[in-house]
């Protein structure tokens, strides 16, 4: 017996925008502003700061920042709200377009999926401002049309 | 024009070209609207006729992409047909219509107000676009053919997708 890969995304609005990023790849919220914040003790000091509605659309988000982690690299993302931690079967994704995929900005978002009737962004945090990142992969999983071929680390 | 009657025009378009005829080198074309202009793209490109009743931007993309639609649980990118002929943005009171295609590797879509009728064109009937457009715009297109909305645009899908 066979089982769908699903991961629970953590689905939240920034830019004008629903994207999602991998629950378990966000250690924990905190609402205060970029001045004040805090690093955790032993954490990387260099951790990278992006401003998601800036990023994209020039506007200064107003809500928590999200501790993203996977692996050696991290970031601080900032986010207009948090909507909903999401389980999402990979094969429910797809890819985002070539011409998306090809584009500086728009880079980071390796797939696209449907909650309710809206859709939302696959993030992939390790693209933010480094055009060159590796391969497709969110969680465990590398992100293609053929999902049976989904890789675990 | 009702989505049936398009999808009824499409399969008498592959029963026609199952059989020889006289004018087989006559091709349809789907005419659509961008404001009071009409353009046309190949019947044998199009997947289907939908209403857009919600397009998600993507933040950051070329201006050429209008955002992604959710048809029926697919996504699809749909791309921002007047953008990429650098014709001026306009407000509808009517949502949009989605131009889904199919033949390209990712699922696209054009964003287009309207849409007119089927064309049957002979080769013979299409000219040059006119020299007053912009070579920009000029080069989206394989050229025009007078119909009875008007001239209408035949767009060169190859050109237009590659935003």
């Amino acid at each position: 017996m066979t089982t769908a890969a699903v991961l629970p995304l953590l689905v939240f609005e920034a830019a004008d925008c629903l994207m999602a990023v991998p629950a378990s790849e966000v250690s924990h919220l905190e609402k205060r502003g970029r001045e004040g914040f805090s690093e955790e003790p032993g954490e990387n000091p260099s951790r990278p700061l992006f401003d998601l509605g800036q990023y994209f659309g020039g506007r200064e988000s107003d809500g928590p920042w999200l501790q993203w982690t996977r692996g050696a690299s991290n970031a601080s993302l900032r986010v207009k709200r948090v909507v909903d931690v999401l389980t999402i079967a990979l094969s429910s994704l797809t890819p985002m377009p070539l011409l998306l995929r090809g584009h500086r900005r728009t880079r980071a978002f390796l797939a696209a999926g449907v909650a309710g009737n809206d859709v939302f962004l696959l993030l992939d945090p390790a693209r933010l401002g480094n055009p060159s990142a590796g391969p497709d992969v969110v969680g465990n999983f590398c992100v293609g049309r053929d999902v049976s071929r989904a890789t675990t680390e | 024009m009702d989505p049936e009657a398009i999808l009824a025009a499409i399969e008498q378009q592959r029963v026609s070209d199952a059989e020889p005829r006289e004018d087989q080198e006559r091709v349809s074309y789907l005419g659509f609207y961008l404001g009071a202009e009409v353009y046309g793209l190949p019947l044998e490109q199009l997947r289907e006729v939908a209403r857009v009743s919600h397009l998600r931007r993507v933040p950051g993309a070329p201006a050429g992409v209008a955002g992604l639609v959710n048809l029926r649980g697919e996504i699809l990118c749909a791309l921002d047909v007047r953008a990429i002929l650098g014709l001026p943005a306009q407000r509808s009171a009517d949502s949009p219509f989605l131009v889904a295609l199919r033949g390209f590797g990712d699922p696209l879509g054009l964003i287009v107000d309207s849409i007119a009728d089927i064309y049957s064109v002979a080769p013979s009937d299409i000219e040059a676009p006119p020299a007053t457009w912009p070579p920009e715009r000029a080069a989206c297109f394989i050229g025009t053919a007078r119909v009875g909305a008007g001239l209408m645009g035949l767009l060169d899908l190859g050109r237009v997708t590659k935003v």
